[in-house]
């Protein structure tokens, strides 16, 4: 995908950005930016921080300290305002989906819009149409959540996210329980709708055939020094990035002897 | 949306979609250009697409309605000034399902077939379940140290000193309100100090357990069946299962013996603090304690006292295992656990009352 480099203008930026729960850190010193157009992946071993950084920048978890900038508002410190622009900027997929149970998956998507925009029911309804086709759920729009597949409530929730065709989308552990082939398919879901509609996608995962299929960089959190290792494209990482970084990629367990000395 | 659209010959439509504009022009154009392409259905529609790419959600939707919409009657559609592949953009977003998705009919004869069924299932597995509960109540009880009893006493103190303040607190309200209201009544027959009889006999022989009855089946009830209910959803009941762990026996039974056992001591406290109430007004009529003690003694019997904590017994019982048979019939989805303790409580009242008066009407024929 070479559509990131054409447009590199930045539309989410971190700057020495601390983030954690309750005034402790989790992560320290983040620095890294998101271009319009591009899939980041954030990724790092169990415990990392990465579900806490998807958070804070989904505006769920206040940051510490440091800059986080959403399409040029900063969140450190927003107001109502500068937090409704920034929540109107980023759809977010959480790991189980997050559909509401009571709704069917047409409504659910149609909820945001409902909310958010001013559009006649039957527009509302022909984009959530429009939608549910674009991530094949056609024939599961009057369907209730829990008469979805695993991977269809993934593709659902990803609808949901793209209902307000925020520049940013942020999906947590997109693959996550999924079988190789519907985990491929929401892959090339996450790609096309990127390419296609030229937003950004954040997807936070630890799964490395998707890391390698999808990301056009990746950002890498090391759990042991608490803050972001390396950022580059996954390939180029493999090859040439830190160690702990490379062992991730390459899938090499960590050395017993080398543990105990 | 700025919109342009010009009616050609009367099966051929040109729309023109301008730049992009905000949801009330939205509107507009859905309603005069969208909404009647769609009623008149052309047979051939050219879409003048805007310069900028890509087409909001927005205008995306209507292409697709008016392209779906004449594709199916046999119609075309031309895009002009699109990219190549545009048909292929448009296929993403136009796949629609091939019923209308809507759920067919279900006739007379067949509703009240499939609520037959229904019916006749819930029954089996409450008989299933009673079955289970007695089979599991005496293994229990001749293997004692099979009881969870980190359940048994967590629920024990839920159902008894937990409950003990709102309890006592309503039970002494209602006795203060019932010698409030029967006063005047006997006053006029000169007779004010027989009000200590109604109150002794209304509460021990009746309204204690009842009331303590329906306290418990909003607490203890709901609470079973939140708390199975939530297991059920979060597949725990299945873990059990799996590890060869009857949840009847695991689960259930600590529960309904800790009701079984603290409800009727509550049902002891909330009686005396019921008459405690009926008291103060007779109290203020200036009868003295000792005369209302006398009368409570000659007007009632030890078989009362016996009666009353036999019927919490039953009552518990009845509320224990209504709680704990909801939470484990718990169905999926996101108002499963709340619909249960609804169920539990619901059925937990409806049962302690069905009992009372079957009850009543028993000791009633054997002249107790």
């Amino acid at each position: 995908m070479t559509h990131a480099n054409d447009e590199s203008s930045v539309i989410l930026s971190a700057d020495r950005l601390s983030i954690g729960y309750d005034g402790e850190a989790v992560m320290r010193d983040l620095s890294f930016d998101v271009r319009r157009g591009e899939v980041l992946v954030i990724c790092g071993g169990s415990g990392c921080g990465k579900t806490t950084l998807m958070r804070t920048i989904a505006t769920l978890l206040p940051p510490i300290s440091g800059s986080l900038k959403v399409s040029g508002v900063e969140l450190v410190g927003a107001d109502k305002r500068g937090l409704t622009t920034i929540r109107n900027s980023i759809g977010v997929m959480f790991q189980n989906g997050a559909l509401f149970g009571g709704l069917s998956v047409l409504e659910n998507v149609m909820l945001p819009m409902e909310a958010h925009r001013h559009l006649r029911k039957p527009v509302r309804r022909e984009m959530a149409r429009c939608l549910l086709s674009a991530v094949y759920l056609q024939d599961a729009a009057n369907k209730l959540p829990n008469e979805l597949s695993g991977g269809m409530q993934k593709r659902a929730a990803i609808a949901r996210a793209l209902a307000l065709e925020p520049p940013i989308v942020v999906l947590d552990e997109p693959s996550a329980g999924l079988d190789p082939i519907t985990s491929a398919e929401l892959d090339q879901l996450i790609k096309y709708i990127c390419h296609s509609t030229r937003r950004s996608f954040i997807v936070v995962t630890h799964e490395l055939p998707s890391i390698f299929e999808i990301a056009d960089r990746m950002v890498f959190l090391d759990a042991t020094t608490k803050t972001v290792t390396a950022v580059g494209k996954p390939q180029e990482l493999l090859r040439s990035g830190p160690e702990r970084v490379r062992q991730f990629l390459s899938r090499t367990p960590n050395d017993p002897k080398k543990e105990a000395a | 949306m700025k919109v342009e659209c010009a009616y050609g010959m009367e099966s051929t439509v040109t729309i023109q979609i301008a730049a992009v504009g905000d949801d009330a022009n939205m509107n507009v154009f859905w309603s005069t250009v969208v909404e009647p392409v769609l009623a008149r259905c052309p047979s051939q529609v050219s879409i003048h697409l805007p310069d900028v790419r890509p087409l909001s959600l927005a205008q995306m939707a209507a292409v697709v309605a008016i392209a779906t919409r004449v594709r199916s009657n046999g119609g075309t559609v031309s895009y002009i000034g699109a990219e190549p592949d545009f048909h292929q953009v448009v296929e993403v977003f136009a796949r629609r399902p091939e019923d209308s998705g809507k759920k067919a009919k279900v006739g007379f004869v067949r509703q009240v077939g499939l609520s037959t069924i229904h019916t006749v299932q819930t029954g089996f597995s409450i008989l299933v379940f009673a079955v289970s509960l007695v089979v599991a109540l005496i293994g229990a009880i001749r293997h004692p140290q099979t009881i969870r009893w980190r359940d048994f006493f967590g629920a024990a103190a839920a159902s008894s000193t937990d409950a003990l303040p709102v309890t006592v607190l309503l039970c002494s309200i209602v006795g203060f309100i019932i010698a409030f209201q029967t006063m005047p009544s006997f006053e006029q027959f000169g007779m004010p100090s027989m009000v200590g009889v109604v109150i002794g006999v209304s509460m021990v022989r009746e309204l204690g357990p009842l009331i303590t009855a329906i306290i418990l089946a909003g607490r203890s009830g709901s609470a079973f069946a939140a708390e199975l209910g939530t297991m059920t959803v979060t597949n725990e009941i299945d873990a059990l299962r799996a590890l060869d762990l009857e949840p009847v026996r695991f689960l259930v039974v600590p529960r309904l013996l800790a009701v079984a056992i603290m409800a009727p001591l509550l049902s002891i406290l909330a009686t005396l603090a019921g008459l405690m109430g009926g008291y103060l007004v007779l109290w203020d009529k200036d009868i003295s304690f000792l005369f209302f003690y006398d009368q409570l003694k000659h007007s009632l019997h030890p078989h009362d006292f016996m009666q009353a904590v036999f019927k919490m017994f039953v009552f518990s019982l009845l509320v224990g295992s209504a709680g704990c048979l909801a939470g484990l019939q718990t169905a999926d989805g996101p108002g499963a656990v709340g619909r249960s303790a609804t169920r539990a409580v619901v059925a937990g009242i409806v049962l302690v009352i069905l009992a009372d008066g079957l009850m009543g009407a028993i000791f009633y024929s054997l002249g107790w």
